[in-house]
Formats: C-alpha cells, sequence, structure tokens
C-alpha cells in the first residue's frame, strides 16, 4: 500500500503525510535555513574570529551577581549585604560629617560674635612702642574684681596707651603699695604675689598708666599673663580699657604676637583659626576663658599647650580639684 | 563551585556554536558577539527556566535569537523570522548537536573542512578568499578577474556543495 493510500485511509486526508513531510523538507525557506546554518558555521570555523562574548558576559555576571572576577567565593547576597552596610557606613559619616560641620559652623559664629570687639580694636592701639621688659620671667596672675590693697609693684615697661590692667604686677618678691605711678606702670588693684604661686589678692584698679587720670577698669575674670612665651616672645603691654577684654602684645625683635583674652560662657571648644572680617585669629574656648592670638603657633599640637599659659591657676585647679582651689584662696 | 563558575563550564562547551548560529542569523560578526554575550547572561539568569527535557544547546540558541530580534534596529541584514528558516538552521545546529561527533564543537564541526576540501577547485578559492580571508565579494571579483555576480554564484555553490556533503557526512536524514 502506497503512502499516499494508507494515509486517505486513517485520515481521509487526500495528502500523505511523508509528502507533507517531503514538501515541508523542501520548502525553499527551510532550505534557505540550512544554508544560513552552514554560511555561520563556515564563517565561523574557518574565519576564527576569536569570540570574547562569553568572558564579557562572565565578567558581567560575576560584577552583577556578587562575584569577584578574580573567582572568590563571596555569594551575590553576602556580596549585596556587603553593599549595603558599606552605602549605609557612608551615609553615616556624610552625617556625622555634615552635622560636625554644621556645629563647627556654629561654633565659629559663636566665637566670631565673641571676638568681634577685636575687629573693633583699631590697628594702631595695638601697636606699642618703647623697650621691652625687663620683667623676670616668673608666671603672673591677675584676678580680677576689687578686693584688697594692692600690693604689686608696676614693672612692666613702655607705655600703655589704652587703660592699663587692673592690677599692678608684681616682680618676684616684690610687694609694695598701691599699684606704680608712672605712665610705664601697669597699674591697678590687682596684685600678684612674687614667687611661683600666682595667688591672686585682687585690689581695686589704680589710675596708673591710664590718660586722663582715668580710673583703670577691674576685671571679671581670671587669666594668667606670663613674661615669656613661646619662640621667646616677650610680653611687653596690654590693652584695652575694659574688664571684660584683654589684649596681651608679645614681642620678639619687631614681630609682635597678641594674644586676646576675654570670658567666655560655654563648653571648651577646640582651637582652631577663626576667620574674622580684618583678621584671623585662632581661637577656642577652656574653661570659660575665651583665648584668641595672632602670630602664634600655627600647628594644632601647639594650640591647648600655648592657651594653658594663659589660664588662671586657680581656674584650672577648680577644674582638677575643687577642694584644693578653695583650700588656696 | 559557584553558579557562575558552573554555568562558566557549560557556556564555554556551546560558546562557539552560538557564535556561528548568531553569524548565520545576523550575518555581522560585532553583532553576533554583543547579542552572544547579551544571551550568555540572559541564559544564566533564566537557567531555572531549563526545563530537564530540553537541551541545553536548543535552548540558549532559542535565547539568542530572540536577542537578535531584539536587536533588529542594528541589524546588518534581514535577521530570518520564517518559521521554516528557522527550522532550517535549526536541523542543522541539532545535527551538530550529536555527542557522537565529538565532545568539542570544533571536532564536530571538522568534518566540514573534509567537505570544503572536496569542493571543486572554483569554489574551493572563492570560498576560501570569502570564509578564511574575509574579502569582500568585489574584492574577490578584483582578485579572480571575474565578475560580483559570478563570486555570488560560486559561492552559493559552494555553501550547497557543503551542505550536501555534510548531509551525507553526517548523515542527517531529515536533511
Amino acid at each position: 500500500m502506497s503512502c499516499a493510500n494508507a494515509w486517505r485511509r486513517l485520515s481521509h486526508s487526500n495528502v500523505c503525510e511523508e509528502d507533507m513531510r517531503d514538501q515541508e523538507h523542501s520548502n525553499p525557506n527551510r532550505i534557505r535555513g540550512r544554508q544560513t546554518a552552514v554560511d555561520g558555521i563556515l564563517l565561523s570555523h574557518f574565519g576564527r574570529r576569536p569570540s570574547a562574548a562569553l568572558e564579557g558576559a562572565l565578567r558581567s555576571l560575576r560584577a552583577t551577581e556578587g562575584e569577584p572576577v578574580a573567582g572568590g567565593t563571596i555569594s551575590w547576597f553576602t556580596w549585596r549585604k556587603i553593599s549595603l552596610a558599606t552605602a549605609a557606613t557612608v551615609v553615616i559619616l556624610l552625617t556625622g560629617l555634615i552635622v560636625r560641620y554644621a556645629v563647627e559652623q556654629a561654633r565659629n559664629r559663636q566665637l566670631t560674635t565673641e571676638l568681634a570687639w577685636i575687629e573693633q580694636i583699631a590697628e594702631t592701639n595695638l601697636v606699642v612702642k618703647g623697650e621691652p621688659t625687663n620683667a623676670p620671667v616668673e608666671q603672673r596672675v591677675l584676678l580680677g574684681g576689687g578686693g584688697g590693697p594692692g600690693l604689686g609693684t608696676p614693672m612692666i615697661g613702655g607705655p600703655i596707651r589704652f587703660g592699663a590692667l587692673p592690677g599692678g604686677l608684681s616682680a618676684g618678691g616684690t610687694k609694695g603699695g598701691r599699684g606704680g605711678g608712672d605712665d610705664t606702670a601697669i597699674g591697678g588693684g590687682g596684685i600678684v604675689e612674687g614667687g611661683q604661686t600666682g595667688r591672686m589678692r585682687g585690689g581695686p584698679g589704680g589710675v596708673h598708666g591710664h590718660d586722663n587720670g582715668k580710673p583703670a577698669p577691674e576685671f571679671g575674670f581670671r587669666f594668667q599673663m606670663p613674661d615669656r612665651i613661646h619662640r621667646d616672645y616677650r610680653l611687653r603691654t596690654s590693652a584695652p580699657d575694659t574688664p571684660k577684654r584683654v589684649v596681651l602684645l608679645y614681642m620678639n625683635g619687631e614681630s609682635v604676637l597678641r594674644v586676646f583674652l576675654s570670658p567666655s560662657d560655654g563648653p571648651d571648644t577646640p582651637f582652631a583659626a577663626v576667620h574674622l572680617k580684618s583678621r584671623t585669629v585662632v581661637a577656642g574656648r577652656k574653661s570659660g576663658l575665651l583665648i584668641a592670638w595672632e602670630n602664634g603657633p600655627t600647628e594644632h599640637d601647639d594650640y591647648e599647650r600655648f592657651a594653658a599659659q594663659f589660664l588662671s591657676p586657680i581656674v584650672e585647679e577648680k577644674d582638677g580639684n575643687e577642694g584644693k582651689a578653695k583650700e588656696g584662696e | 563551585m559557584d553558579a557562575v563558575e558552573t554555568f562558566s563550564i557549560l557556556a564555554r562547551e556551546h560558546e562557539q556554536m552560538l557564535h556561528a548560529y548568531l553569524l548565520g542569523l545576523v550575518g555581522d560578526p560585532v553583532l553576533a558577539q554583543d547579542i552572544a554575550q547579551e544571551t550568555f547572561v540572559k541564559a544564566f539568569r533564566n537557567l531555572h527556566n531549563l526545563k530537564a527535557s530540553e537541551a541545553f544547546p536548543t535552548w540558549i540558541r532559542k535565547i539568542a535569537r530572540n536577542a537578535a530580534y531584539d536587536h533588529h534596529a542594528e541589524r546588518a541584514r534581514e535577521i530570518p523570522t520564517d518559521p521554516a528558516t528557522i527550522e532550517g538552521m535549526e536541523e542543522v545546529f541539532s545535527a551538530f548537536d550529536d555527542p557522537q561527533l565529538g565532545d568539542l564543537w570544533s571536532e564536530r564541526v571538522k568534518r566540514v573542512e573534509a567537505c570544503y576540501q572536496d569542493l571543486p577547485d572554483q569554489l574551493r578559492e572563492v570560498s576560501r578568499l570569502h570564509y578564511f580571508e574575509e574579502r569582500k565579494a568585489a574584492d574577490i571579483a578584483d582578485s579572480l578577474a571575474i565578475n560580483v555576480a559570478t563570486v555570488w554564484k560560486r559561492l552559493e555553490r559552494a555553501r550547497d556543495e557543503l551542505r550536501e556533503c555534510m548531509e551525507k557526512t553526517l548523515a542527517l536524514e531529515r536533511l
């Protein structure tokens, strides 16, 4: 039985399956498909084109599926966890930096405000003339605020043009009556005991060293005024005439180093450069004292040590041991 | 051994086959390589869709074909979409999938080299210039001092003879 007859019996169709298959296989499109396949094989085999497709795909997969290119064992999930953790860390660090920046900006704004008075002092007011002091190198402490007769003898030479420090300065071992009596005196009521302890006895501000007999202000805060500081700068004079502010001028040859002190409420802040309108100073708050300077140490590591020289030992003592401080008084 | 590494072993085995398939399909070697790369990535991500009864080579060729259609805008020539044409291609490649012909694709297609050697001189020369040296028809025509139409005709005859040779060699009953 021929294929066609058999197929007719089974399917009542006039077309044999084999015939259909033959027709299908001789379909020009199918032949074209075979030719296309052969063409591709020939091009690939004889053309010897290197195919980097797989390597490219594997690199891509390893990068996106969490596999290190070198062929490690970190799973995609681990890789994703690491990525998320890294992203979270970056966000936290950035937030920290932003907060820190904002805090520093706020601190700088506050310091700038508090240091505004420095700007108000005319440059000429901060220039001193005359010979450097021969005062002995010793610690001197000024304690503002009335009380007690002046015992010190003014020892710091040079004209004081804008008010004397309240409180006479006593050279080591020298004790005297009220603060000095000529233009060169840093006179006032404040007295420093000679020697090393620097205990302040205080006294009303004197008229010495101040123009027109105007009473020198009394200081309402404690600070220390060393004779010699950083790089052999020596204390020359101080200004201005307000009980809440003082400028100490140190000289080494022609070079002038200025220290600005004023009481300041608030927590201690690190010392850092503060840009004022007309000048840049290094400033910070320490033990309730705002300390700023120009031409002082430029290394961060030296700031704290330098500033500590102007802190009253009594204040520091209080910080460290209040009982001893009271005892000292 | 991680999943990518395992996949790379499987994919490497079929890399050349896929290259040949895509070259036949799109004609442009650069586009073929791009599509092949895309195909491997898609295949890896869809491995879970590979049915146990389905052969990997057939499955990956299907992915490659669909990827080629996605690149229709970049195609250098018309990509065949007619089902009969695709089936024709599939018949040839399926025949070469037979592991009895060799473990590697390169071993299996070595039979093509024998067929090539059996080609008449004229056809072999044109084929050499076209497939080995990848020269264009016009260039071949200049080299052989014949016209371009003759080059195309000889290339077509060469392909037909190679196909017939492969039918016999591979005993492809259905071809």
